[in-house]
């Protein structure tokens, strides 16, 4: 169960598991174009994905995610995407349980994604 | 030009174009006379009639469906600020277990705001919002990226635009129409439902006489269609896809990407299944202005897909022979007012120089001019009948007949500018306002009202009669046998104007004489 973050194939990728919720998507002002008009994003019930976000925005965002107890993790594109359809937590719960997380303060958009 | 020339020569225009649209009168007629007599048989007595599955809804307040497949609900929005709540909130309340709501989103407005809210990711059912930056592909690029997003289990896919409010039994109403169809030689790839434009009816004559028009489409021309089991359109909205047939098929980029799925699914040996009883309330174009820029894309979108899919279609071994002569039939299709008004103005030009073939008297003519411009009012008066508004909403098919004729020449310059062109134009997006002035989630059909109060007198229960019944007169018998009437009416013209034998023999003689003497 928890809250967490990850940057895979250059997307954003926030999402919680058990009974959390995912935080409101106002928090993020709106200079850093992630859940605008004119940013790609998507949501479900338990995954927020913003795609190609730009390193500024990443780094911001970080902060305020941090702000709201949500820590960041290396995931597998694959597995974050599946999660998105169908929001089922087992096979996401394997692998955060084998991964790490990471307290790193600044988000680097090429590496976080495990090969 | 002589005027003898001018008056012969109009006469032959309006004959050829008169003759030609008198075709499509025909089939409205006919189809006509299917509803009526379709609707005419006792609903208990249905179920030995070999059409019961259009209407085997009818005598099941509880539909039960077995086990549920899953289901995607997908939702295109384009600044739906008016209306995103309403349709979430209906999505919503669905008497469904193992569904989503996937929310397909280009909007560029506060439409965003509403789709952020928190309170849409509860979980129970599933909405996902997937938001594009840019709307490449318009309404057909929205639904294929959400295609990418569907749940893995998904079994059907389900179309609503954003102004309308599904009821809550449709999700069950669609799968059971699936499942009737289950045997069927050919493979059912969608069932098509009834865009009950309804909301808004009395906003103004504009939004009366769409109401008569829709009737006339969906509770008579597609019915018919169903009956003699020809080409069926899904039309954008209040439709279940097969997700297999989806996946493998695709949404594209067209203006009209519902006539282009359309064309290609029978292409590919599929059918598309129609019922009057799946019913979801939607609002009506409000304003001339919207309805002639819809009306425009329609128009382009549909002969620019046909044009480009016409030789695949019609040397397709997939197609019955019905569903080919009902895609020659839509071929044209935007085209038909502006050949009825060419042909009738032809033939009062005619009537002015006192012009035309021996076989082709004044009485023939007029015939021939009022059969065709009765034919689409006949066919919304008998949709409205048969949905038990004809008290209500019979002055609706005027503000049709004078709408439909305002928007031919737009409509007219767009379907040539399809058949023409390179590529399809651009998308203009249908305004919808939110308003509501008459709100309806049940079944618009005199045939179950009728049923009802039967079912009611049985249970002597007709102190809780709330269901207004139209009063009783022989309207149906009127309809019938005015739109026989209309229909001979020419054909008995044309046969008293022949001097010898057959008309149709004498015509087509005349024609072939003329042509082998230049």
């Amino acid at each position: 169960m928890g809250r967490h973050y990850s940057v895979s194939g250059g997307n954003l990728y926030i999402f919680t598991t058990g009974q959390e919720r995912l935080l409101d998507l106002g928090v993020f002002p709106s200079e850093l174009n992630l859940f605008e008009a004119e940013s790609a994003w998507r949501v479900s019930p338990w995954i927020a994905v913003v795609e190609n976000v730009l390193q500024k925005a990443a780094e911001m965002a970080q902060i305020i995610l941090q702000l709201n107890d949500y820590e960041r993790i290396s995931l597998p594109t694959n597995i974050l995407e599946h999660y998105f359809l169908d929001g089922d937590e087992y096979s996401l719960l394997e692998v955060i349980q084998q991964a790490s997380v990471e307290v790193s303060p600044v988000i680097n958009l090429q590496d976080d994604a495990p090969s | 030009m002589h005027q003898y020339q001018i008056g012969l020569t109009s006469s032959y225009i309006a004959l050829t174009l008169g003759g030609f649209y008198f075709m499509y009168a025909l089939k409205y007629y006919i189809s006509s006379l299917l509803a009526l007599g379709l609707f005419s048989i006792d609903p208990e007595k249905l179920q030995s009639k070999p059409f019961h599955r259009i209407l085997s809804l009818q005598n099941q307040d509880e539909i039960t469906i077995g086990d549920e497949p899953w289901v995607s609900i997908h939702l295109p929005f384009f600044n739906e600020l008016n209306v995103a709540r309403r349709i979430l909130e209906a999505c919503m309340d669905i008497n469904y277990t193992n569904y989503e709501v996937l929310v397909a989103d280009d909007s560029r407005d506060t439409t965003i705001e509403i789709l952020r809210e928190r309170g849409w990711r509860h979980g129970n059912p599933i909405i996902k919002f997937v938001h594009r930056k840019d709307r490449s592909g318009y309404k057909g690029g929205a639904l294929q990226q959400a295609m990418k997003y569907i749940h893995p289990l998904t079994q059907f896919i389900v179309v609503f635009d954003a102004d309308f409010v599904p009821p809550a039994k449709i999700i069950r109403q669609f799968i059971h129409q699936f499942r009737l169809h289950e045997q069927d030689k050919k493979p059912v790839a969608a069932v098509q439902g009834y865009q009950l434009h309804y909301l808004n009816r009395n906003e103004n004559w504009i939004t009366k006489g769409v109401r008569a028009e829709f009737s006339g489409s969906y509770m008579v021309e597609r019915l018919a269609e169903e009956i003699i089991g020809a080409m069926k359109m899904v039309s954008g909205s209040v439709f279940m896809f097969k997700a297999s047939v989806l996946r493998e098929l695709g949404w594209n980029h067209s203006i009209t990407e519902d006539w282009d799925l359309t064309i290609r699914l029978y292409i590919e040996g599929f059918k598309v299944v129609y019922t009057p009883l799946i019913q979801a309330p939607a609002e009506i174009p409000t304003t001339v202005r919207r309805i002639i820029r819809q009306r425009m894309r329609w128009a382009e979108g549909h002969t620019f897909a046909v044009r480009k899919y016409f030789l695949s279609a019609i040397r397709s071994g997939k197609l019955t022979l019905a569903e080919k002569l009902e895609f020659l039939y839509f071929a044209p299709y935007y085209l038909q007012s502006f050949i009825f008004i060419i042909g009738s103005v032809a033939w009062i030009i005619a009537q002015y120089y006192k012009r035309h073939p021996s076989f082709w008297t004044p009485t023939l003519g007029w015939s021939l001019v009022f059969s065709n411009f009765l034919a689409i009012p006949m066919m919304g008066f008998t949709g409205i009948f048969l949905e038990g508004d004809l008290a209500e909403d019979f002055n609706g098919v005027f503000g049709f007949i004078a709408l439909s004729y305002f928007i031919m020449p737009y409509q007219a310059y767009a379907a040539l500018k399809g058949l023409f062109e390179s590529e399809e134009g651009f998308w203009f997006r249908t305004l919808k306002t939110g308003h509501i002035t008459d709100y309806f989630l049940g079944i618009k059909l005199r045939g179950l009202i009728e049923w009802i109060k039967k079912l009611r007198k049985s249970r002597e229960l007709e102190a809780l009669d709330t269901i207004r019944v139209p009063v009783k007169l022989p309207i149906r018998r009127l309809l019938f046998f005015s739109i026989v009437f209309l229909v001979i009416w020419p054909v008995l013209e044309f046969d008293s104007g022949a001097s010898t034998g057959s008309s149709l023999v004498y015509f087509l003689g005349y024609m072939l004489r003329g042509v082998v003497n230049g």
